[in-house]
């Protein structure tokens, strides 16, 4: 893959990465929200229809969020104050396959007393926060209905959200307001882009217009994907305007049932994960129909439908061709013991592409019928004595691409054990020959890839391999200061293709230190660690990296303004066809002001030394400016929520990775423009 | 019988070259047609590979017609790789692995390399160097022009092709290198 270079606006932090729209926030007409359920971390059921007659905050937040586990502190000390007076807060854990593990340890050890509720394949996000933004918070009042949301947190927000959860307590249960039954939601996101790659200087508009609809116990969702390009360099870049995404969903009881698109994720996602990471250009869903019971003893899910990836890729901003490939699969789950949870596993899958041209299998007298079945089971124990959580999967598949059969075999394991002062985090994971492909993305010239591996990795790194490869990793988390103090050490190894030709080790030693002061409004946090690649036969080192990051957001004094640091400091290196190593720095450093609720403005300078005679330095201007609350602050308008984000500058290509999924990115020169707006009508 | 192959096959290879020609040149009858660039051969999956020239670690050219004329190649596997690619390097054990399962039942592999380590046009002596470095029981070239960019995302790197050989038509085109599916075809082909 290409140079391992910089990536202005990533890799500084993920919550940086993870939230590329501008943020927008607002009060809006009172319309239903609609329902929701979701399991939390004892194996319960919790919908948000639970909680009607009390104010509910619904928080969507990710334990590789920094932001967000900033702003939850407030939000549960909110809940401890106020829960007497109706207040209710459900945490939404968006946490997918490669990092939910970690999920119930970070609760633990913040202590945070209300429920957290897990939406691994993404689902309720895709239904509540389509654009989904980390930290995003919804406002519900006693009657169900959406009163106001939050988008992103910065020092100095918690006092607004205080001000409109009192609100909303204060307005008590209004029992003579008249239940509204339906609702639409709209959110638009424009962007307007002139960048210059390899293939030459052009321009971009995009449109994605969400519709958000509910009436009663009825739930639809729709987008509309519309992209022009002015100067497009080749046929890869294509005009389109489709309606890319329809759902509904209609909930009744312990039943839920959805036609037309969906995510969906089997165990921890090795099976499948069908999931959206809008930053690395993943979004897919299948189209079709789910029926889901969710019984206190027994659950079952059935899927049946195509798949359906999103036409622009938004990492080459080239147009992917639909797959169509067909899946179908279920779940099967028990809680016959006690704090135990038993499930069985299945998909079948054809693809529509087979491996080889039609005529070109029939002239080499192949009988092409590529398709894959999958089978496994999982057992998860959320809570041993207060003390342990465990999860263990295990699954086998038969595949048969161009004629040939073949198995694959995952095993999984998660143990994790919460003491008063430290966490500790072991996973071991084993895939031989795992593959869950279908047809070819026409953007990346290769297999769409339907699963999603933990890989035991961090989550910014290189992770080439996660078919084939065993490893395990521990964790340990001690804290301090009553939580204001974090430390944090882990181990990794990994090896890629055991016992084959080529084996590589990876090791990986990190950790760190973070601090929350001034009441939790300010932080600080340095890290660092080393990262080597050797190939188990002669032991020759074929890539190495030593890291150091600092994230410092200093809130000033008590007023809505902070600073905020960003930097990570690379000292690479890999084997040359010589077969030395070629040493080279890679750093990229982002200082921003954060105006609270209103934007922030910030400034990125970054160094990429691999290539000797080519640019060294780069630079990058971001302006993210909150419309409506810019103008509503300086008492100039009172709009719908409207965000708008400039950014301007060169970005030099290179792989990013978040979650574990890493995307090779093009270099980036020019302008863009992102406004985001949302309008609520109800009925 | 080998002769008698060869020759048929160099007519079958000159009659494929005709007809792709006649195909992209038929509107050159009309006149005035741009025929600053000689027309291609197609890029995709199911079309006929034009015979490429590469360079060999001694400087020599090698063309692809080359490798067509010799009839114990049946199918081709042509990879791309640049010295900067810590992906490509990762592979090359893989593939010599690969070559020593189906060299005998009649699989030509090629490595292709476009750039140096510092992101230099390849030359004879790269492959010469990468050649020897990862003992590679096969053909490595220099595609000092990277035609093979036209075929795929350099972005990427590496490239994996697979050609049958009796027709020179192109089975497969993905980028990384996906080894249970191209072991899966290569099973199933030879």
């Amino acid at each position: 893959m290409l140079r391992n270079s910089l990536i202005f606006l990533a890799l500084l932090g993920v919550a940086h990465a993870e939230t590329p729209a501008p943020a927008t926030e607002g009060q809006v007409e009172r319309t239903p929200l609609g329902d929701f359920a979701l399991t939390d971390l004892e194996g319960r059921s919790v919908k948000l229809s639970d909680y009607r007659g009390q104010v509910v905050v619904v928080n969507f937040w990710a334990t590789w969020c920094e932001p967000c586990k900033q702003e939850l502190p407030f939000l549960d000390a909110y809940y401890r104050e106020l829960a007497a007076q109706g207040l209710a807060v459900l945490a939404i854990s968006t946490d997918g396959p490669r990092t939910v593990a970690q999920v119930r340890q970070t609760v633990k050890q913040r202590g945070w007393t209300f429920p957290v509720l897990l939406d691994q394949d993404g689902a309720v996000m895709g239904d509540f926060n389509p654009r989904g933004a980390a930290p995003y918070t919804l406002f519900v009042d006693r009657l169900g209905r959406l009163a106001g949301d939050h988008d992103g947190y910065a020092p100095g927000d918690e006092l607004g959200m205080r001000a409109r959860i009192q609100a909303l307590l204060d307005e008590g249960k209004q029992p003579e307001a008249k239940e509204e039954r339906t609702s639409l939601r709209v959110t638009n996101s424009l962007t307007a882009e002139r960048r210059t790659v390899d293939a030459g200087t052009y321009g971009l508009l995009t449109d994605r217009l969400n519709l958000q609809a509910s009436a009663g116990d009825l739930t639809t969702f729709g987008r509309i994907d519309s992209m022009i390009f002015a100067d497009a360099p080749d046929g890869r870049y294509q005009d389109d305007a489709r309606l890319e995404r329809l759902r509904v969903r209609y909930r009744l009881g312990n039943w839920n049932l959805v036609a037309g698109d969906f995510f969906e994720q089997l165990g921890r996602g090795i099976m499948l994960s069908i999931r959206k990471v809008d930053e690395l250009g993943v979004d897919l869903e299948i189209r079709g129909g789910r029926l889901e019971y969710d019984g206190p003893a027994v659950g079952a899910t059935v899927f049946a439908g195509r798949m359906n990836p999103a036409n622009l890729d938004i990492v080459s901003e080239q147009f992917v061709e639909d797959t169509d490939d067909v899946l179908a699969g279920g779940r099967l789950v028990l809680r016959a013991l006690p704090g135990m949870e038993v499930g069985a596993l299945g998909l079948h899958m054809r693809p529509v592409t087979q491996s080889l041209p039609p005529d070109q299998a029939e002239a080499l007298g192949i009988r092409q019928d590529d398709q894959s079945s999958a089978g496994g089971l999982y057992v998860e124990v959320p809570d041993i004595a207060g003390l342990f959580s465990l999860y263990a999967e295990g699954d086998f598949q038969r595949r048969i691409v161009a004629a040939d059969d073949s198995d694959g075999k995952a095993l999984y394991g998660t143990l994790a054990l919460h003491l008063e002062h430290v966490n500790v985090l072991v996973e071991a994971i084993h895939l031989d020959e795992y593959i869950v492909t279908g047809s070819p993305n026409t953007a990346l010239q290769q297999a769409f890839s339907y699963n999603q591996v933990p890989t035991i990795e961090r989550l910014d790194q290189i992770v080439d391999n996660v078919t084939d490869f065993s490893g395990g990793r521990l964790y340990v988390e001690p804290t301090l200061l009553g939580g204001d103090l974090v430390l944090h050490a882990n181990g990794m190894i990994r090896i890629n293709d055991p016992g084959e030709d080529g084996s590589i080790r990876q090791i990986h030693g990190y950790g760190g230190i973070k601090y929350l002061y001034e009441a939790g409004r300010s932080r600080v946090e340095l890290s660092g660690g080393h990262r080597s690649e050797r190939h188990v036969d002669g032991g020759e080192t074929f890539r190495r990296v030593s890291h150091a990051e600092l994230d410092w957001l200093q809130a000033l004094g008590s007023s809505s303004w902070a600073l905020h640091v960003q930097s990570r400091n690379d000292l690479r290196a890999q084997i040359t066809p010589s077969g030395t190593l070629d040493e080279f720095v890679w750093s990229s450093t982002l200082l921003s002001v954060d105006w609270a609720s209103r934007g922030s403005l910030a400034f990125e300078f970054g160094v990429d030394t691999q290539q000797a005679d080519e640019q060294n330095y780069f630079f990058a201007g971001i302006l993210d400016l909150h419309l409506d609350g810019a103008l509503r602050a300086l008492d100039w308008a009172d709009l719908e929520p409207m965000a708008m984000r400039i950014t301007a500058g060169s970005q030099r290509g290179g792989i990013k990775c978040i979650a574990g999924i890493c995307r090779d990115f093009p270099e980036f020169s020019g302008v863009r423009l992102s406004l985001v707006s949302r309008h609520t009508l109800g009925g | 019988m080998s002769m008698k192959r060869n020759g048929w096959q160099s007519l079958a290879f000159l009659a494929l070259v005709l007809l792709g020609c006649e195909g992209e040149g038929a509107q050159g009858l009309t006149g005035g047609s741009d025929r600053s660039q000689y027309p291609g051969f197609g890029k995709e999956e199911g079309a006929i590979l034009a015979p490429l020239q590469f360079e060999l670690p001694d400087g020599t050219p090698f063309s692809l017609a080359d490798m067509y004329h010799d009839p114990k190649n049946r199918i081709m596997m042509l990879s791309t790789s640049a010295g900067w690619c810590t992906a490509c390097i990762e592979e090359q054990p893989k593939l010599v692995a690969l070559h020593e399962e189906f060299a005998e039942r009649g699989l030509f592999m090629v490595i292709a390399l476009f750039e140096d380590d510092q992101f230099q046009p390849a030359n004879a002596a790269l492959a010469n160097r990468w050649k020897r470095r990862y003992a590679l029981p096969f053909a490595v070239v220099a595609d000092a022009d990277f035609q093979l960019g036209s075929y795929y995302n350099r972005e990427l790197t590496p490239m994996t092709m697979l050609v049958n050989v009796d027709t020179m038509q192109i089975l497969k085109i993905t980028t990384g290198f996906p080894e249970s599916e191209v072991r899966a075809i290569l099973n199933a082909a030879l």
